[in-house]
């Protein structure tokens, strides 16, 4: 998978909120082999290290940081958060999020268009979660997104992808982009999907943190992952409405 | 992440002065252990990053990176001979931060082809630590430091007290170190509360940490 010219080994990225343990994340992280996880910034007094016990845990795993700017709802808190991430994690990735909606968490697609264009015009490699809007998309890569992060149904929402054809149209408009389904993905079968849909990786959370076994359900989703890139990769047949028989019938012995 | 540093940097010479003083509430401390066995130095780099992580103290190691790396140590700081000699590719291959002591122009320069995390200049007063080919900078020349590295922060060192706070961070230094001014006290505990008092008010007044995220 390629995040802007860099080659990363594992198609699943995973975030790092709500695990019942620090001890559980760590584990979770090393099962589902993630090369990336998300992290997000959080004020605190100077040498207060609250986030300390956390930053601990995340390198020793050796993992990657994807900054991102959950639960920002403004351009300007956006790009004020991207700004700061850079500074303290020292990586231009971020993972641009401008929430529009509350009840849905949908993106803000006019904001995060202004958010992109900002942020890339200062070195940032923008990674936008988006919808599946292709106008918007278009916007995106005119605004110097190079990776695409289109949800496949509401954050935390578990419910898979809920635009499966959107999906598949926008793998299809932008073949040479880096597309990562992320968000509302429930259980492997979804990120299985998104993988056979040809997308280049999944970013999923909740669906690992808070399953009742955190480390188990990580190589779930690793092994899903791997099956439906193989699977992309293995020309997979068409859906038909009539049956077609997988035994051939020629030279049948004839028992009558 | 480049941790936030405190603006009250203690520097002393034995872990036996961390286990003293840091427990006082000391956020920045560096070990600077000059001429010692390897083997009394690992003991003693050991006991200096135990107590720091107790207390949730940054602890910097002085010069010898390799026991730093070795003892899992995330800090180190190098003077300019110590810079030349390093593998400073190691020290960032090991995630390690990295603090620089510079005195005039072209030792800044060197430091910055480090991308170190901090600079150090000093002395900015006459110093009774060591003795110095340098004379002793002014307090005008942490200015001028200052606008030569820009966000990057900036350490004072060198003769600095409590009474001499002010005007080392009202001219651009972002941190104040000390050595003697406590070390040499008749009061070490009770100066080293006074420095906490007197640098509370130069903490960043925003500084923020990593969290985790969906």
């Amino acid at each position: 998978m390629d995040i802007y010219g860099e080659t990363i080994g594992s198609r699943l990225m995973l975030g790092t909120a709500r695990y019942p343990s620090p001890e559980i994340l760590k584990e979770a992280i090393r099962a589902s082999e993630a090369e990336i996880v998300t992290v997000s910034l959080r004020r605190e007094a100077a040498g207060e290290r609250a986030g300390q016990k956390f930053w601990d845990i995340i390198r020793e795993t050796g993992v990657r940081v994807l900054p991102n700017t959950a639960g920002c709802h403004s351009v300007r808190q956006a790009v004020t958060t991207a700004q700061m991430a850079r500074e303290v994690f020292g990586t231009n990735w971020i993972k641009l999020e401008v929430i529009g909606d509350e009840d849905t968490l949908q993106p803000d697609l006019f904001g995060l268009v202004e958010a992109t264009r900002i942020l890339s015009d200062e070195g940032f490699q923008v990674l936008a979660y988006t919808t599946e809007d292709l106008v918007a998309a278009d916007r995106l890569v005119e605004a110097g997104c190079r990776v695409l992060m289109p949800w496949g149904s509401p954050i935390g929402s578990a419910r898979g992808l809920n635009n499966v054809y959107g999906l598949r149209a926008m793998r299809a408009r932008f073949p040479e982009l880096t597309l990562i389904v992320d968000a509302g993905i429930g259980v492997p079968s979804h990120s299985a999907q998104a993988m056979e849909l040809g997308y280049d990786g999944v970013l999923l959370s909740s669906a690992v943190a808070l399953a009742g076994d955190p480390v188990a359900m990580a190589r779930a989703f690793r092994l899903s992952v791997e099956a439906g890139r193989l699977a992309f990769g293995a020309d997979p047949l068409e859906p038909r409405d009539m049956a077609e028989p997988s035994t051939p019938v020629l030279g049948q012995a004839v028992l009558a | 992440m480049r941790p936030a540093l405190d603006p009250f940097y203690l520097i002393v010479d034995s872990a036996a002065w961390i286990d003293r003083l840091v427990p006082l509430g000391v956020k920045l401390v560096q070990l600077r252990v000059k001429d010692t066995p390897e083997a009394e130095l690992r003991a003693e780099i050991r006991r200096a990053r135990d107590t720091c992580r107790r207390y949730g103290c940054q602890l910097i190691v002085n010069d010898y990176w390799q026991l730093a790396i070795a003892e899992g140590c995330d800090f180190v700081h190098l003077g300019q001979e110590d810079l030349l000699e390093a593998d400073l590719g190691a020290i960032r291959r090991a995630g390690l931060w990295l603090g620089v002591s510079t005195h005039d122009e072209t030792e800044l320069e060197t430091a910055l082809q480090a991308e170190p995390d901090y600079v150090a200049l000093g002395p900015i007063w006459p110093t009774i630590l060591k003795a110095m080919k340098w004379a002793p900078q002014t307090p005008a020349r942490i200015a001028a430091w200052k606008r030569a590295i820009g966000a990057l922060p900036l350490v004072a060192i060198g003769g600095v007290t409590v009474e001499r706070l002010p005007e080392v961070f009202q001219n651009g230094a972002d941190i104040a170190a000390v050595v003697t001014d406590i070390t040499r006290n008749a009061d070490p505990e009770a100066r080293t509360r006074e420095w906490l008092a007197a640098t509370r008010q130069y903490l960043a007044p925003r500084t923020v940490g990593p969290t985790p995220a969906g």
